[in-house]
């Protein structure tokens, strides 16, 4: 599941001030948790993942049309170079086509996002034998900065600058930090579905958000400004 | 990034930062301001807070960073992922290879832990097969069989002298070269009209004879279970090994 927060792991969260979510309120969560778009969701990709596994490479493609922009955008993120993301992506379809008769979770999305993570984990190791620019192209049209149409275009060249600061900040913790942050923060996953994926405990997860944060603010300690507007 | 965040930063930034600020624990107030603070925690970090202005201005500051975070822009795609029929066929791999990550996939995998149990109950079988001719032997007494009584222990087979197929020459029915026919050799029979034969019999110092523990009638429960029990075994370790292959050739880091 996933778009979800505050499930059972995170009873430990206290009231008072809480962090604006990305993924709103959990208002149509079950008991459970689950939300039921979510379950439509897994319905969908289960009922593909049989239809691959008859050898219906359509199947396999559909769920590939319907993943493959969430996981670059999440790749691109993780190893900050599009051509590197790319290759992860593609090796994390082909493992994924490979072995879909392993898939035995709940989450069609968990799973694919986990192999390509350690795919992404991989093109960086490579990378670090390798180096390359530590960041690609950020100003040109590969981009899609959250555009609100009533923007004006200095405002909206004022976000893509704040967010250009602070995707190169994120460039600069470490992957583990990083992967965190932008699997909490972005894509929305609560704290033990990143456990689950990253193979780490709850604490670790925690660690490596508050941590990463405590570190980009230190990066960004002159450019603040720049995001508060 | 919503308007109180901003307010809220805004307004802590115009304080000054305090001397103590140094000696405290950043990572508690980032806990706080991510809803995360331990029991007991929370009072302390909002003293802190009130007291601190440094503290509040970082707490205000991880609220934005997250904001912002999340708005992050997403990169555009420029390659389609989808796969082609070639790279399908490709990635399937032979049938062997399909057969080793069905050995190695998650509907077989319990057949490792029953594999395993198979096996120590293979082995603990064979070995009691092996153990229970001592265990079922009738007891001796402790000078061994007088020699009128091993009648009645001995199986009737042993105790009747061997006895030669209708028809059979005399001997044992093997001739030399030179048609000399061998000597007939004593068959494994109790016979107390040969005493001197001491492979099957023996004379003990007190003058009773002793049937010698070989001598002993073939177990078809010691069979079974000596035989049956180290097929079981061998079946095991082969369905462990082919698995242990099976996962060891389809391994894929990916998934790990």
């Amino acid at each position: 599941m996933w778009r979800k927060r505050y499930t059972v792991e995170d009873t430990s969260r206290q009231s008072g001030a809480s962090l604006p979510r990305p993924a709103g309120g959990d208002a149509a969560a079950d008991v459970t948790g689950r939300r039921p778009a979510d379950e439509v969701q897994h319905a969908r990709d289960r009922a593909l993942v049989e239809r691959a596994l008859a050898g219906d490479l359509d199947a396999f493609n559909q769920l590939v049309l319907h993943y493959q922009d969430y996981l670059f955008a999440l790749c691109v993120r993780v190893v900050h170079d599009r051509e590197a993301a790319a290759d992860a992506v593609q090796e994390a379809f082909f493992s994924a086509y490979r072995n879909l008769s392993r898939f035995r979770g709940d989450s069609f999305r968990s799973w694919l996002t986990r192999i390509a993570l350690n795919a992404a984990t991989d093109v960086l190791r490579l990378r670090k034998r390798r180096p390359s620019e530590p960041y690609p192209e950020w100003e040109d049209d590969a981009w899609q900065p959250p555009a609100d149409e009533t923007d004006s275009p200095e405002r909206q060249a004022l976000r893509r600058n704040a967010a250009g600061v602070l995707a190169q900040a994120l460039a600069q913790i470490t992957t583990d930090q990083r992967t965190a942050i932008v699997l909490y923060d972005v894509e929305g996953y609560d704290y033990q579905e990143i456990a689950d994926m990253t193979g780490v405990s709850l604490g670790t997860v925690k660690s490596r958000i508050h941590r990463g944060r405590l570190a980009l603010r230190a990066l960004l300690q002159d450019d603040m400004e720049l995001l508060r507007e | 990034m919503s308007e109180s965040v901003r307010n809220d930063v805004n307004s802590r930034r115009a304080q000054p930062a305090s001397p103590d600020h140094a000696r405290h624990d950043e990572l508690l107030v980032v806990r706080y301001a991510a809803s995360d603070s331990l029991q007991g925690e929370e009072e302390a970090v909002r003293a802190l807070l009130r007291d601190c202005p440094a503290c509040a201005s970082l707490a205000a500051d991880i609220r934005l960073l997250s904001s912002a975070t999340s708005l992050l822009p997403s990169a555009r795609r420029r390659r389609d992922f989808r796969l082609s029929p070639e790279q399908a066929q490709e990635l399937r791999g032979s049938w062997f290879e399909r057969l080793l990550r069905r050995l190695a996939g998650p509907g077989l995998a319990p057949l490792r832990p029953v594999a395993g149990v198979a096996l120590s109950l293979g082995i603990v079988l064979a070995g009691a097969g092996v153990a229970l001719p001592q265990a079922a032997s009738p007891a001796l007494p402790a000078g061994g069989l007088q020699s009128g009584e091993h009648d009645a222990a001995a199986p009737e087979f042993l105790a009747s002298p061997m006895v030669a197929a209708p028809g059979a020459p005399p001997g044992n029915g093997i001739t030399s070269v030179d048609g000399e026919e061998a000597p007939a050799e004593r068959g494994p029979t109790v016979d107390s009209e040969a005493p001197g034969d001491r492979t099957f019999a023996e004379e003990p110092q007190d003058g009773r004879e002793v049937l010698p523990a070989t001598v002993q009638p073939a177990d078809p429960l010691r069979s079974l279970l000596t035989y049956g029990g180290l097929a079981f075994a061998l079946l095991s370790l082969g369905v462990l090994l082919l698995t242990g292959y099976a996962r060891h050739r389809t391994r894929d880091p990916l998934l790990l």
